[in-house]
Order: structure tokens, then sequence, then C-alpha cells
């Protein structure tokens, strides 16, 4: 079985998108959430704030490919593009065959829904639909995009489990490789502010709402007065690659995906339960042949439910006890549904890189099970990172991933002591 | 009835502004798929922009004898110049 590694990651976030200076803002404990003044004409809708884009340029995607693309796919073609860039990857290939992607999000963009159901409801006609209507809202249409753009002929997935998109597509695209199937895989997610989104939470009194004099104080995953999601957006992508074609081409190796586990809790639609939790991460484990022992630092799901996060807190404390430091990134960016599994992955490569446990924003007083959580960042040598991502429906998805080892670290990798 | 120029400016603006044409592309002999790499998706969304631009209907089978730039601006002129 092949081992897999990172060589290339992308972001495209509240907080910038250079990814150095993403983790340079999430050191330094910045949000990226504020006032989002269109919620307040919603009517029923109860939330004033969001973590949205700023300073996005969708004009550096030539029109040929941006006219049928949404805000998520642009978001996923920016972030991908600087995947590729990192990881000096030869271009040429992405058209052999041997390059897939594995990349998604939770709907098709809700934008070009909300466009189509307007022009439909208010005048019962389809005159003014564009012809590019369609492929903005085909659940598929962020991966479907990045291989256009990017003349990528192999395989295309897109995994579309909301919250767990981006670790599943990262866990799909580890078995691709390990199996021989493909080379590398582009993988990742994108997803945009929309009402949808956020109402999905509200109704289920599940959304962070007020805040509008201090919209940074929220979301406070894990923290005792947590009260809800703060809606996020944005993309994140990695490109994995088989080790030996890794090392065959010289890259530089950021860090290694040993293992991917999931599971579902097949119990209720929006309440999670810790056994299906406590299930993907053991699997993850195993998958990695890791013990919980070598796991330095657990990267949580944690969006500041109060339900969400005791229940992955209790999880985590069963898998790892109290030893292992462990934080959620929510507080910095929202919640980025989709992009979020591969937002957090690509800050575990820098964590590990810079020996870094990022600290959960917003976190003061805590009533979850006694998991450790540090209130600032922890200087921490991280050779194994568990990395968390759960969704609506009971979806549980877990990653292992592994400090690139000397044997076969790239000239200028990883570098953390 | 708008004149000639109005309608020719407007189908120009329209192809600067929605299609991103350079407007010294924009010659009336100008042909739509080879000239200016306008494709059929970009060919129906052409259509429904006209007709909202200009409140004229333009049926399939008119749409498809227009090639060039030129010819939009006839047809669209036509089509305005008709009496209600």
């Amino acid at each position: 079985m092949k081992r897999v590694v990172i060589t290339g990651t992308g972001l495209v976030t509240c907080l910038g998108q250079d990814v150095e200076k993403v983790w340079s803002a999430v050191l330094k404990g910045e949000s990226g959430v504020r006032v989002h003044p269109e919620f307040a004409d919603v009517d029923g809708l109860r939330v004033r704030i969001a973590a949205p884009v700023l300073d996005f340029e969708p004009q550096k995607i030539p029109r040929k490919f941006r006219r049928s693309m949404s805000k998520m796919a642009m978001f996923a073609a920016s972030a991908a593009q600087d995947a590729f860039d990192q990881a000096k990857f030869p271009m040429e290939t992405l058209s052999s065959g041997r390059v897939g992607i594995v990349a998604g999000s939770t709907t098709g963009s809700p934008e070009a829904m909300r466009e189509f159901f307007a022009e439909f409801v208010q005048h019962h006609s389809i005159r003014q639909v564009s012809s590019t209507m369609f492929l903005r809202v085909m659940s598929h249409t962020v991966p479907a995009h990045l291989a256009l753009v990017f003349g990528i002929t192999g395989p295309v997935h897109s995994p579309s489990c909301a919250c767990a998109v981006s670790n599943q597509a990262i866990g799909i695209a580890l078995d691709m490789i390990r199996s021989g199937r493909v080379d590398a895989v582009l993988c990742g997610g994108a997803d945009e502010i929309s009402v949808l989104g956020i109402a999905t939470f509200d109704v289920v009194n599940a959304a962070c709402r007020g805040y509008e004099d201090d919209p940074g104080a929220r979301p406070a995953p894990f923290e005792s007065s947590r009260d809800g999601v703060v809606i996020g957006e944005g993309a994140s992508m990695l490109v994995l690659e088989s080790l030996e074609h890794a090392q065959a081409r010289g890259a530089t190796i950021l860090a290694e995906v040993l293992g991917y586990g999931e599971s579902c809790d097949a119990s209720h639609m929006s309440s999670p339960e810790a056994t299906g939790m406590q299930a993907a991460m053991e699997r993850a484990l195993r998958d990695a042949q890791r013990s919980p022992q070598e796991i330095d630092y657990v990267c949580a799901h944690a969006t500041g439910t109060q339900v969400g996060d005791a229940t992955e807190a209790e999880a985590t404390w069963r898998v790892f006890g109290e030893a292992v430091p462990v934080s959620s990134l929510k507080g910095h960016f929202g919640h980025t549904l989709a992009a979020c599994g591969g937002l957090e992955a690509v800050l575990c490569v820098l964590a590990m890189r810079d020996g870094w446990v990022p600290a959960t924003r917003n976190l003061r007083e805590t009533d979850v099970a006694p998991v450790q959580l540090p209130r600032e960042p922890m200087r921490r040598q991280l050779n194994n990172i568990v990395s968390n991502n759960f969704a609506f429906g009971g979806i549980n998805a877990s990653l292992v991933l592994g400090r690139a080892p000397r044997d076969f670290e790239g000239g200028t990798g990883a570098t953390g002591e | 009835m708008q004149q000639v120029n109005d309608v020719v400016q407007g189908v120009h603006q329209l192809l600067i502004e929605q299609f991103e044409i350079e407007a010294d592309q924009l010659t009336p002999d100008a042909k739509l798929r080879d000239d200016l790499d306008l494709d059929s998706l970009d060919a129906a969304d052409l259509l429904i922009a006209l007709e909202k631009k200009f409140g004229v209907r333009i049926a399939e089978e008119e749409a498809r004898q227009m090639k060039t730039v030129g010819e939009i601006s006839a047809y669209v002129q036509r089509a305005v110049s008709r009496p209600l």
C-alpha cells in the first residue's frame, strides 16, 4: 500500500488567502467574524454576524471559466492554484489521467438557487434563467470547475456531507492514491455564506444570535457560555501524492496523511452521539497504525454549539483522556462548512512544521469533559495529529496527519523542532 | 423608436460589460463564434440579455441567423421598430 503525502496547500478564508498569513493570524488569535448586514433583512432570521471572505478578486479567473462559476467554485479554484504552486506540481501531467479531484460543497451554490427561484416563483417563468444556472447549482459544481480550470482528466468525485466534506475528500483521496489508481489528487472543499446555510442552524436553535456590538466574541467553542454556530465561507485545497511520486519529482513534502476513519451515528439527524465520533477517531487511529498515546494534538470540529461541543469533548476524552491538547479553530474562522476540514488540515500541517498547538479563540471557562484545552498557543513537538469533522446526519470523519519524517523531507519542507 | 446609433451602442455596451469583449473587437463584421470566442452557452445568455435590455422577444430560429455583431444590431433595430 502506497504512502500518501501532502505537497501543496491553498486557502481562501476570512483571515486572508495566503496560507502563511492565515496561520500567523491564528497564532495571534485574530478573528474574521463581523456584522453581516444582509441577514437583518430576512424575516425570522435571528443571526447577525458571519465570517465572510474579503478582497477576493474573481477577475483573476478567465471569463470562459468564471461565467459558470459560483463564488464557492471561484474560491476553490484560487486555493487550488496556490496549492499547485506550492507543490511546484508538473501541470502538464494534469491531463495524464493519473491525477484526480475529490472536492465538494454542502450543496451547489445557494446564491444560484436563490436566483433561479426568485425568477421562477415571482414570475413563474424561466425566461431570465441563465444558461449557466445549473452549472452553479449542481452539487458537483466545485470539482467540475476545478477539472475545467486546470484540465484535470482523471477521476472526479464530489462528497457532499456538509461539514465533513473536506475530511471525507482527503480520506477518499488517501484511498485512491494508496490503491495506486492515481498518483495525485487535488482535494478539499468550499462553501459560500448564504441564508440557507445559516438558517439551517438557526431553525434548530444552533446558530449564534446577536453580537452586533462585538462580533469577534463568537463563536466560542467549548466555552461554558457557547451559544451556537457562526457561519463562515472559503475554500481549502490540498495536493496529495503518493510518496514515490513526490520523491521521484523532487517535491518538498509538507506532511503525511497517515490514516482516515469514518462512521455514522445512525441515531438522529441533528443531535450527535459520542459513540459515533469515538468510532471514527478509533478507526482513523487503527488505519494510521497509531495509538492514542502517539497523538500530540487533536484539532477539534467544535463549532460552538452546546450539544455538539459537549458530545465531541466526551468522545475525545474517551479516546485520548486528558493528556492530549485539543483546540477548535472555529473561533477564528466561524464554521466554513465544506471547507473546514481542509482548512484545519492545512493549519495542522503548519502546526507540525512550527511546533505550535493553536488555541481555541473565545474560550475562558468550560463545562465539557476534561480534555486539555489550551487558552493560549502552546509550544509542543507535533508528530501526529488527529483532525475531526462531524456533520448533520451523524456523519463522523477523522484524519490522522503525520509530520514529514526527516528521511523523506524535502529541501525546504518541515522544519519544526 | 430607438435610433440606430442607440441600438448599436447598446449592443456593444452589453457585449463589453457582460461578455468582457474588448471595444476594438466590436466591428460590424466581427463573428460571434470565430472572432469573439462566444460559444453556445454565451449565445443563450446573449439572447436573454438582449431581450431584457431592449424589451424584445427573439425566436430561436431568428437567433440562429445572427452570426455577427452587425447582424445582432440590425435585428434588434428591426425588432424595436415593430409596431406594438
